[in-house]
């Protein structure tokens, strides 16, 4: 009996290291595994990082800082849903709700507790770093806690009723929220200190991907992707399908309150409406677009939609996101016309004649409704980003990646398999562990 | 090894399961055959742990296996090939092998059993990246008794392992069953194909809606003027 608790305490023990996402990210880069390179790496890492912060501070202004700054965030958003909804299939609409019980309580410990620590140090910056370390664990605890709360009655629950308790759970967090009049009530929580920076983010958005990577190949990760594959089969294997779905829940939630505690202290505020299921659907776009169980997928989505809504702002970007979506059409129905194409000239145009046809729509539409358009482009916003979701999921229902992922390794596969059948189905039988190592 | 006593279950009002009961000793193979709906696929459930008994008693190596809960029994060495395969489609056939060793502790000896089960399945080693659901039937189900195999059973459940196979395929995968017996491991076989797990197997159960009707020696009951009758078609 003894034996058995200790082993299952193994267990438990590696799958903290997986989590950590420290066994690997070093010789994931370099393939060395010795103490020095590991840390001459480490050095150069952190170095890169603090010379991207020196340089968008100088050479770029605080819009494009932000951009990247809430990119990072998404990406932590994405990456960590993509635990619960891609890799272990269920799906959980109450993203931002995790991500508010991690601000507040960061936001609630750096705002009463905070200046007190601060006090103490010599070095005000060394002080004001170690509360927001503080902070970061903080959020992690509180909001794995509450991932824990809602995934226990998640293990009698599938599919859209456990995305019911997930959409109740966050308006729960919103109304408690609203409700304490010590993190601001209604209004919200301002005067929040500035600590959220670059290497912040981007350091955290590493360790997340990582952790999460490592853990979708491990053991562990292993069992989630059975109990999204088979419910059945996975418990006539001896997985706990209990446990699997209820650490899902936990890790991902962490890192969705890391991500809320950043974007607190980066716009230096906690507001209630920030949090809503809005944001939560924003986060589940960027899972399903990116592919379902895709980390790469998640993460090129994160980055791509933080731009878009930003790049739709103006009318010269609008246009060149209609066009750029056009070519992606293009390049996506290729296949299908290409015995057509080898017969005949016709074969091109049967191909290219609806890329033509909103192509110069397009163009005319700039040319001649420049003034039109530049008035009510930022109203319309919304309704083209809507419109490009709706054509993306039409012309790519898996995703942009699929199941696959995005690496060194499957670049060099698709090189060397020339024809699109041939590719796609490399995608389809690719095992999914070669396909993620070597990601980065 | 493996005793069950006076088992009943019900789906609602219905009695699916009368007092059954049946005995498997080691080493053996048992079949249970029937018709569709006599119960068999709900006996392997009950077993298994994937569906609650309202009476009765199962006892595997004189522990009482209707208190643990389904993941366990897998450790305990009660492993079953669920029916209709059930293999993880999209993951690979390597992966889907490194699930059936989930629970164990010993991984020092999953590799052994790696390459035994290729030895045992020549087929799913040259497929081993290949993703599951892109199979055929049957290597499907190879796959799927082999995942089973990478979790060190003592007794292998199989649940209609012939369903919807070839003719020459079902042979091949009873083949495989008398092969895994020689390994030690007992088989408890439903089946729907009564002539050959009848062939096969030591001994044999004929279940009728719900309850045991006859039981006795495999080559007996094949030879039994009434199983022949209603199952071997003769």
């Amino acid at each position: 009996m003894n034996g058995a608790r200790f082993a299952d305490f193994a267990v438990h023990s590696r799958f903290l290291i997986v989590v950590s996402g420290i066994p690997s990210p070093v010789s994931l880069v370099m393939n060395s595994r010795s103490l020095p390179a590991k840390i001459a790496l480490s050095a150069a890492v952190v170095a890169l990082l603090l010379g991207v912060q020196a340089m968008l501070g100088r050479y770029f202004n605080e819009y494009v800082q932000q951009i990247v700054l809430y990119a990072g965030i998404n990406i932590i958003l994405a990456v960590s849903l993509n635990l619960i909804n891609g890799i272990t299939g269920q799906f959980s609409l109450g993203h931002a709700g995790f991500m508010a019980a991690g601000a507040y309580s960061a936001a609630a410990f750096t705002f009463y507790v905070g200046p007190q620590i601060t006090a103490r140090f010599q070095n005000e910056a060394a002080g004001s770093n170690v509360v927001f370390i503080v902070a970061l664990l903080l959020s992690a605890a509180a909001a794995g806690i509450a991932g824990l709360l809602v995934g226990l009655p998640s293990l009698r629950l599938r599919g859209d009723y456990l995305a019911i308790v997930t959409l109740g759970f966050g308006q729960i967090i919103i109304v408690l929220i609203t409700n304490i009049r010590e993190v601001g009530g209604a209004a919200g929580m301002t005067g929040l200190p500035l600590m959220t920076n670059f290497v912040w983010v981007a350091a955290l958005m590493v360790l997340c991907v990582l952790s999460v990577r490592n853990l979708a190949i491990s053991h562990l990760g292993r069992s989630m992707k059975a109990v999204r594959e088979d419910e059945v089969a996975a418990e006539a294997v001896g997985v706990d399908t209990t446990r699997a779905k209820v650490l899902a829940f936990v890790i991902s939630s962490m890192w969705a309150g890391v991500a809320g505690a950043l974007q607190a202290h980066y716009i230096q505020s906690a507001h209630p409406g920030s949090f809503t299921f809005i944001r939560s659907i924003e986060v589940v776009i960027m899972v399903v677009l990116g592919g379902l169980g895709s980390i790469t997928g998640a993460v090129v989505t994160a980055v791509l939609l933080t731009g878009l809504t930003e790049v739709l702002r103006s009318i010269t970007g609008a246009f060149a996101v209609g066009l750029s979506l056009v070519l992606f059409a293009a390049v996506l129905t290729l296949p299908r016309y290409r015995s057509a194409m080898r017969q005949s000239a016709m074969g091109w145009l049967l191909w290219l004649r609806w890329p033509l046809l909103s192509g110069v729509a397009l163009v005319a539409g700039f040319v001649f409704g420049r003034d039109w358009l530049e008035a009510r482009v930022a109203a319309l916003r919304f309704v083209i980003y809507a419109l490009i979701l709706i054509v993306l999921m039409l012309l790519r229902p898996q995703g942009l990646l699929g199941r696959g992922e995005l690496s060194w390794s499957s670049l060099r596969r698709s090189r060397s398999a020339t024809t699109p059948e041939a590719e796609g189905a490399s995608e389809r039988s690719e095992p999914v562990d070669e396909g993620v190592r070597g990601t980065l | 090894m493996l005793r069950i006593e006076n088992l009943n279950v019900y789906y609602g009002v219905i009695h699916a399961l009368h007092d059954l009961s049946l005995e498997v000793g080691a080493g053996e193979i048992v079949t249970l055959i029937g018709s569709n709906g006599a119960g068999k696929s709900t006996t392997l459930l009950a077993l298994s742990g994937l569906l609650q008994p309202q009476s009765g008693a199962v006892q595997f190596d004189g522990k009482n296996l209707l208190a643990m809960p389904a993941h366990t029994r897998v450790t305990s060495g009660l492993v079953q090939v669920p029916e209709g395969r059930r293999v993880f489609s999209s993951l690979s056939v390597a992966e889907n092998l490194a699930l059936g060793a989930y629970a164990r502790r010993d991984k020092a000896d999953v590799q052994k059993d790696l390459d035994d089960v290729y030895a045992l399945f020549p087929r799913l080693s040259e497929r081993k990246s290949q993703a599951a659901g892109t199979m055929s039937g049957g290597e499907q189900q190879m796959l799927a008794v082999g995942r089973a195999m990478m979790s060190r059973p003592r007794l292998l459940l199989l649940d209609e392992p012939s369903l919807g196979l070839a003719p020459l395929l079902v042979r091949e995968i009873f083949n495989v069953v008398k092969r895994i017996r020689e390994r030690g491991v007992t088989v408890l076989l439903v089946e729907q194909n009564a002539h050959m797990s009848l062939a096969i197997a030591d001994r044999a159960y004929v279940l009728e809606t719900g309850r045991i009707v006859m039981s006795g020696v495999a080559k007996d009951l094949a030879r039994d003027a009434r199983v022949k009758e209603a199952y071997l078609g003769a």
